[in-house]
């Protein structure tokens, strides 16, 4: 049984205001991080991403859709994130909360404006339907920061992804041809605050306790997409100074994930 | 009266459609996968790999890949539900969007799922000793990441071993195997294709000790033979699916064991 | 050798504790997963707290009543803290406390008296049947660690187990996870007491620290009084200043 998050976060909002974190890392330290690619074969492509405890599943399916009639040129980017009942003891089965719809979302914007994938090549010669690409994040074990874990998953996972073919209008599921063409790494950094003090790669203790958040992702030189939650405010030079901040991280992450 | 022709080639020509179905056992009496009749899949249990969950369990079956988790005895809620007497099992069986060879499924539970989790909820329901811990709730959540067929039957293999991992008490370990016939032979662990293009598909769950049967369900055509071959069968098998139980809680408690899911465990032939 | 016993196994009579195994017409079982040591003593391995009597537990405040508080103890029944048994304190909600467990009803309603609040820590949570080899015998093992880390510790029953934050937590931490994944090794003590040793190059001799420290039984926080609360006033103090009777009004 997890612990009930009302009372650990009063204990750890104490000892942050300190500057101290319950685990003992540094303030900008990251926990360990593991990601093991192709981990379900039926799915074109999936990645599992364990960031300490917290560990989450992206799978992407490749389909056939109508392409928007603005884009009619352009294939088509969905993103998915359920928080099944087995990530949490508050997750409850059901349509998502809208927590997992904005998890959803940010992780979508990060990868769409990174340009990670050409949308343009998912368009099929002669037919009316493009490619679609539905990336859906499975939430196996909450412990906080799903925003870097569901990012560094599902980027992995797009690189790892290889494209069905497609006959008549349909697409073969069993066949696997070309590897999906990548154009970036998009990563994300996630920030939390309390009264002065800032860090890095919360866990679900430090979500609980903290007053301010803030998700910045960024793909080399990039910054590509940023999220502030919770109430409390940041000041225009400690935003400017995250962003450098989560350059460098993202750039350090690339390099040990070899991603 | 004369029996249906139960060659499945000749039923789907009175549909009027000429469909191509393989052969499923050929001369040398291998399956498409190359196993015999009597061959299980590979198997792979793998104990204790989420942090949250009280008690947790990943089963690697042929292709199956299956999570279950166990949240309790908690609270009841609602509290409508709970009951005086005895702890409220709730089983609920889902399968993921990705987890099919085939285009992205749906959201939400399909009644497929829901019959499921019901099945696999009453399978469990004289096996969990509920009367230690009445008014709460014990909540068990198995999600099909990857799926070739059997589902149901790994799926109840390792919510036993997530049971046991909980401690909640149990009267007995179950486990569970699917028996079939395909081209007029009784076969053991049907993949995917078998259980389509088959003549019928008949899962069982039983308990290890004491041999009650817990989980039975059939379709398709069977004499009161196969039946009984098939109970045979799987009485077998499930003994085998046992030690791998026994396995996967021993290497759980070692001080070696880690805590977290990899989803490529070692399977084994048994 | 040691070996895992499984639900539904075999037992010997003898060897059960009466919430871990089942018996029926056929015999007696294993209910739970259970670890068979090698003098045959039948030990279980994981489970659930079952609130017993006079067991102090860690909890925390979750609802604040007009008869008292509700604790939420990390187990599947609440416990209550009537008002009357916590008149020192004044709590609030999310405080954490620890507290003795009074009564356990026919339906599991745990009552609870002599709280104790837990300030300025970390919480983490072992599962509730390893909490005897994580105090020890005579508090061996709770006794190292507090000496090598410079911490207070306090083990609620129901497995939660508060650090306090003025030493080296996390290395208690890291020691404490040790002890719970080897609860059954032998000799563990000795062996933690080595990690420890390493770890803050300190000299760790477990009969100098149980020489040294202070009680071999139960290690309690110290009772607090943080209330202004009228009931503990002396009836006899009062705001008014006592009336001289006068002779006038004697008859």
């Amino acid at each position: 049984m997890e612990i009930q998050r009302e009372i650990n976060s009063e204990l750890i909002k104490n000892l942050l205001k300190q500057a101290k974190r319950a685990d003992g890392r540094g303030k900008l330290q990251y926990r360990e991080i593991n990601i093991d690619v192709g981990v379900i074969p039926n799915a074109e492509g999936s990645a599992l991403c364990r960031i300490g405890n917290t560990q989450v599943l992206a799978a992407i399916k490749i389909g056939l859709a109508t392409p928007f009639p603005d884009k009619p040129d352009e294939g088509i980017l969905s993103t998915n994130a359920e928080f099944t009942p087995i990530g949490a003891s508050h997750f409850e089965p059901g349509p998502p909360p809208v927590e997992a719809v904005e998890l959803a979302r940010v992780v979508d914007r990060g990868i769409r404006s990174s340009n990670i994938v050409d949308l343009k090549s998912l368009k099929i010669e002669n037919s009316e339907f493009v490619k679609a690409i539905y990336v859906d994040l499975w939430i196996m074990d909450h412990d906080g920061n799903l925003f870097d874990a569901s990012t560094l998953a599902a980027v992995a996972a797009l690189k790892n992804t290889f494209l069905p073919k497609i006959e008549d209008n349909k697409v073969v599921y069993t066949s696997r041809e070309e590897k999906l063409q990548t154009y970036a790494t998009p990563i994300s950094c996630t920030f939390g605050k309390i009264d002065e003090y800032i860090i890095l790669d919360p866990t679900f203790g430090e979500e609980m306790a903290i007053e301010g958040m803030i998700t910045i992702t960024t793909s080399d030189q990039y910054v590509c997409a940023v999220q502030k939650s919770k109430g409390a405010g940041f000041s225009k030079k400690e935003i400017l100074e995250l962003v450098d901040i989560s350059m460098q991280k993202a750039k350090e992450l690339r390099q040990m994930l070899k991603i | 009266m004369k029996p249906l022709d139960q060659d499945k080639k000749n039923l789907l020509d009175l549909e009027g459609e000429k469909m191509e179905t393989p052969k499923l056992i050929d001369e040398n009496g291998k399956r498409l996968d190359g196993r015999a009749i009597d061959e299980l899949r590979p198997i792979g249990i793998k104990a204790r790999v989420l942090n949250n969950a009280d008690g947790s369990a990943f089963i690697r079956w042929g292709k199956n890949k299956i999570l279950v988790a166990v949240y309790g005895p908690r609270e009841c809620i609602p509290k409508h539900e709970a009951s005086p007497y005895k702890a409220q099992l709730r089983c609920r069986y889902t399968m993921t969007p990705f987890c099919s060879l085939e285009e992205h499924g749906k959201a939400g539970p399909s009644r497929r799922s829901l019959e499921l989790s019901k099945i696999i909820s009453e399978t469990f329901e004289k096996i969990v000793i509920a009367e230690n811990f009445p008014k709460t709730a014990i909540d068990v959540y198995i999600d099909v990441l990857q799926s070739d067929g059997g589902t149901r039957c790994a799926a109840v293999t390792a919510t036993s071993v997530a049971l046991a991992d909980a401690g909640i008490p149990l009267k007995d370990m179950v486990a569970a195997v699917a028996v079939g016939k395909i081209e007029n032979k009784i076969v053991l662990d049907l993949s995917k294709d078998e259980d389509n293009y088959g003549q019928s598909d008949n899962p069982i769950a039983m308990s290890i000790r004491d041999e009650q049967i817990l989980l039975y369900q059939m379709d398709g055509l069977l004499t009161k033979e196969e039946v009984e071959k098939g109970l045979e069968l799987a009485t077998d098998a499930i003994k085998k699916i046992a030690k791998l139980q026994l396995e996967a809680l021993q290497e759980a408690y070692l001080p070696t064991h880690d805590k977290f899911l990899d989803m490529n465990i070692e399977q084994k032939k048994i | 050798m040691s070996k895992i016993i499984m639900p539904g196994e075999e037992i010997e009579q003898e060897k059960t504790t009466p919430n871990y195994s089942y018996t029926d017409e056929k015999g007696t079982y294993a209910s739970v997963i259970s670890l068979q040591t090698e003098d045959g003593k039948i030990i279980p391995l994981e489970g659930p707290y079952q609130p017993t009597p006079n067991d102090y537990v860690i909890g925390h405040v979750s609802d604040v009543k007009f008869g008292g508080y509700e604790i939420d103890i990390n187990s599947p029944y609440k416990a209550f803290l009537p008002m009357a048994n916590a008149f020192n304190l004044k709590l609030s909600l999310g405080d954490i406390i620890i507290a003795k467990v009074k009564t356990v009803n026919e339906v599991r309603d745990v009552e609870l008296e002599d709280p104790r609040i837990l300030k300025n820590g970390v919480l983490i949570r072992i599962t509730p049947l390893k909490v005897p080899r994580l105090i020890g015998k005579r508090n061996s093992m709770l006794n190292i660690l507090t000496y090598a880390t410079e911490t207070k510790i306090y083990v609620g029953k129901n497995g939660l187990v508060f650090i306090s934050q003025d030493g080296n937590y996390t290395l208690a931490i890291e020691a404490i996870k040790i002890i719970e994944k080897q609860a059954h090794v032998q000799g563990l003590t000795q062996k933690i007491a080595d990690f420890l040793a390493q770890k803050t190059n300190k000299q760790i001799s477990i009969e100098d620290v149980q020489q040294k420290s202070q009680t071999v039984s139960y290690i309690l926080p110290e009772k607090q009084n943080n209330s202004v609360n009228y009931y503990h006033k002396s009836r006899f103090e009062t705001s008014r200043p006592r009336q001289k009777k006068s002779f006038r009004f004697r008859r």
